[in-house]
Formats: C-alpha cells, sequence, structure tokens
C-alpha cells in the first residue's frame, strides 16, 4: 500500500514534472482556433479532439481561464455597459453603404462644337456686313466731298433751306 | 439574434447589421477582457481592436465562426481575451540588454546533469490537465471538475492516479 502523500511532496512532483514537460516540449505549439476552444469549453469535442487540446492547456494553463470565462458568458446579464462614443467609434469602422451625398448644381453642360461653331460663324458675318455698310457708305460721302458736285447744292441746302419748310414761320412773323 | 442569418447579412457589409452586432456584443467583450487589462482607456482599446480583428480583411475572422461548433458569446469571449493577451504582449516593458544586467544574476544552477527522461505518455492530457489546474492556475477541485464537465471525485481520482505515476517515475531519481 502506498504512502499518501502531503501536498509539499505533490507539489514538488508535479513541479518537476512540469519542468520535464517544458524541456521535453522545445518550441511551442501554436494556439488552437479560437473556434476550437470555445467547443472545448462548451464541451462538444469529441473525447481525441479533447485530449489533445488538453495537452495544449496543459502547457498553457493561462487558455484554462480564457475557457473559464467563456463557458460563463452566457450566464447572467452583462454587467458593464459601454459608453456611447465608444460603441460609435466601433460602428464607424464599417462605412454605410448608401450614405446621404447633397448633391452640388449640376454643372452646365457644354454646348456642342457645331452650335459653337455656328455662333462663330454667325458673329464673323455680322461683323463683315456691318464692315461692308460702313465701307460703302463712307466711300459715298467721300467721294460726294472730293467731287464737289454737290457741294453748293448743299450748302444752299444748309444755310437757305427749301421755301416750304420755315415759310409758314415767316408769314407769322409779318402779320 | 438569429446569429446565424444576421452574421450572413453582416458578412455581406450590412451596415444595420454591423451596428446591431456592435451593440449587442460589446459589453460582453468588455466583460471579457476586464480581469486582463486596466478598466477605462485600455479596455476601450482592446474593444476596439477586437472589433477591428472581427471586421478585417472583409471580415476574415468573422467568417471562420461556425455555429454548429460553439455559441458566438462563447467564441467572442475566447477571441477578445485572446485578443487582450496580445496588447499586453506588446505593451509589455522592453527586456534589459544583457550586459546590464549583473552576471550574478545571469547565474544558471544546473540541477540536472543529464535531460530528465521523460517516458511517452507517462500522464494522460486529461491528468495534465488536471495537475495544471491545480498546481499551476490554484484552482479547487470544485472548479477544476466544473471547467472540465466531470464529477469532483473524479477530479480526485485522477489527480491521485498522476500522482501516483510521477512519485513510481520520478521516486528513484530524486533520492
Amino acid at each position: 500500500m502506498t504512502e499518501p502523500m502531503d501536498r509539499a511532496e505533490e507539489t514538488a512532483l508535479w513541479q518537476h514534472w512540469q519542468t520535464a514537460v517544458v524541456n521535453a516540449a522545445g518550441e511551442a505549439a501554436p494556439a488552437p482556433d479560437p473556434l476550437l476552444l470555445a467547443a472545448y469549453a462548451e464541451h462538444r469535442l469529441s473525447e481525441t479532439a479533447a485530449e489533445e487540446l488538453e495537452a495544449w492547456l496543459a502547457l498553457h494553463p493561462e487558455a484554462i481561464t480564457d475557457v473559464l470565462a467563456a463557458r460563463d458568458s452566457n450566464a447572467g446579464p452583462l454587467p458593464i455597459e459601454p459608453p456611447a462614443a465608444v460603441l460609435a467609434r466601433a460602428m464607424a469602422l464599417v462605412p454605410s453603404s448608401d450614405p446621404k451625398v447633397v448633391p452640388f448644381r449640376r454643372p452646365a453642360r457644354p454646348a456642342p462644337a457645331w452650335r459653337v461653331a455656328i455662333a462663330r460663324v454667325a458673329v464673323a458675318a455680322s461683323l463683315l456686313i456691318v464692315s461692308l455698310v460702313g465701307f460703302a457708305l463712307g466711300t459715298d460721302a467721300y467721294t460726294s466731298v472730293v467731287n464737289g458736285d454737290q457741294s453748293a447744292a448743299l450748302s444752299q441746302d444748309l444755310f437757305d433751306p427749301p421755301a416750304g419748310v420755315f415759310s409758314s414761320f415767316g408769314e407769322e412773323s409779318s402779320s | 439574434m438569429a446569429d446565424g442569418t444576421d452574421l450572413s447579412s453582416l458578412i455581406a457589409g450590412n451596415k444595420a447589421a454591423w451596428d446591431g452586432f456592435v451593440r449587442r456584443y460589446a459589453g460582453l467583450i468588455l466583460s471579457a477582457v476586464r480581469s486582463l487589462v486596466r478598466e477605462g482607456t485600455e479596455a476601450e482599446d482592446v474593444l476596439q481592436e477586437v472589433f477591428v480583428r472581427l471586421c478585417k480583411d472583409d471580415f476574415r475572422l468573422l467568417r471562420t465562426y461556425d455555429s454548429a461548433r460553439a455559441g458566438l458569446s462563447t467564441w467572442l469571449t475566447i477571441v477578445a481575451r485572446s485578443t487582450a493577451r496580445d496588447v499586453q504582449r506588446r505593451h509589455r516593458l522592453p527586456q534589459s540588454a544583457l550586459d546590464d544586467v549583473p552576471e550574478r544574476l545571469l547565474a544558471v544552477v544546473d540541477v540536472h546533469s543529464e535531460p530528465l527522461k521523460l517516458p511517452k505518455d507517462l500522464l494522460s492530457p486529461r491528468q495534465q490537465l488536471v495537475l495544471t489546474m491545480l498546481y499551476e492556475r490554484d484552482m479547487d477541485v470544485a472548479d477544476v471538475a466544473k471547467t472540465l464537465g466531470v464529477d469532483p471525485q473524479t477530479v480526485r481520482s485522477t489527480h491521485h492516479k498522476a500522482m501516483l505515476k510521477l512519485r513510481a517515475h520520478f521516486g528513484p531519481e530524486r533520492q
């Protein structure tokens, strides 16, 4: 019959074991998938899968508290209410797919090229016509002055208008 | 919340689904990490980091979740605590340079001149885990039983058998 062990001896044996295991394990195994740990926390793993995970947990005892916390997560109401600003910061991580956009005034569509060409031709034609008419009038006036044919008649018309124009004024003054 | 349905629309980029998800689970995540980080700004930063991980790369992490394997609250708790530990590791104080450490502190006491021989499967994964919980995490038998989903007497029996094996293996070496 084996002798009963006291706590000190048990602790020493365990530490001895732990040192040997850590030395033999070499590099730490990668952490298991969170879903695997969650399934273990809910006792949903097969015996084989649970054993493999427990071997890893034995070397990573901090993960045991994660499993315990995960089990407690479904129990009771949440004691912490996050501040509104914290919630808003998290919500902003996903932008709105249909943002409200304030439209600016629609910019004027540029006129078609043919309309622009017609306008320019019209302006050019107008300038040309005015130029020609002005030139013609000017030429006639110049010719008249130079030739002097109608200069006397012109001056007479200017200084001695036709009788019918102011005849009524003369009769009124004399009466 | 019918998680399967809502997660589908959330992963599709539905803004309203994401906002609802944040409102519902932010408190759970804060509760999960509060034992690992300081309350206040640090906890809120970890909360934001968790949500960033969930929606990063077109919700890559969230897409790995399978409701058939574990509950969403359980899985989120595991993810949150894993994130908190990563944040803790990043914020850890930098190690001192080797030259700055006094030589006496670097001395290694060679307890075993030869590497400990560890027979394969000396302890089963379950036995390893029980010992780790009892001695490393300082948990009591009832908590260990609850974690493993077994009877407390089963825990005591597992512990006793493991100790007998260790004593049988290490007993002659320790003497």
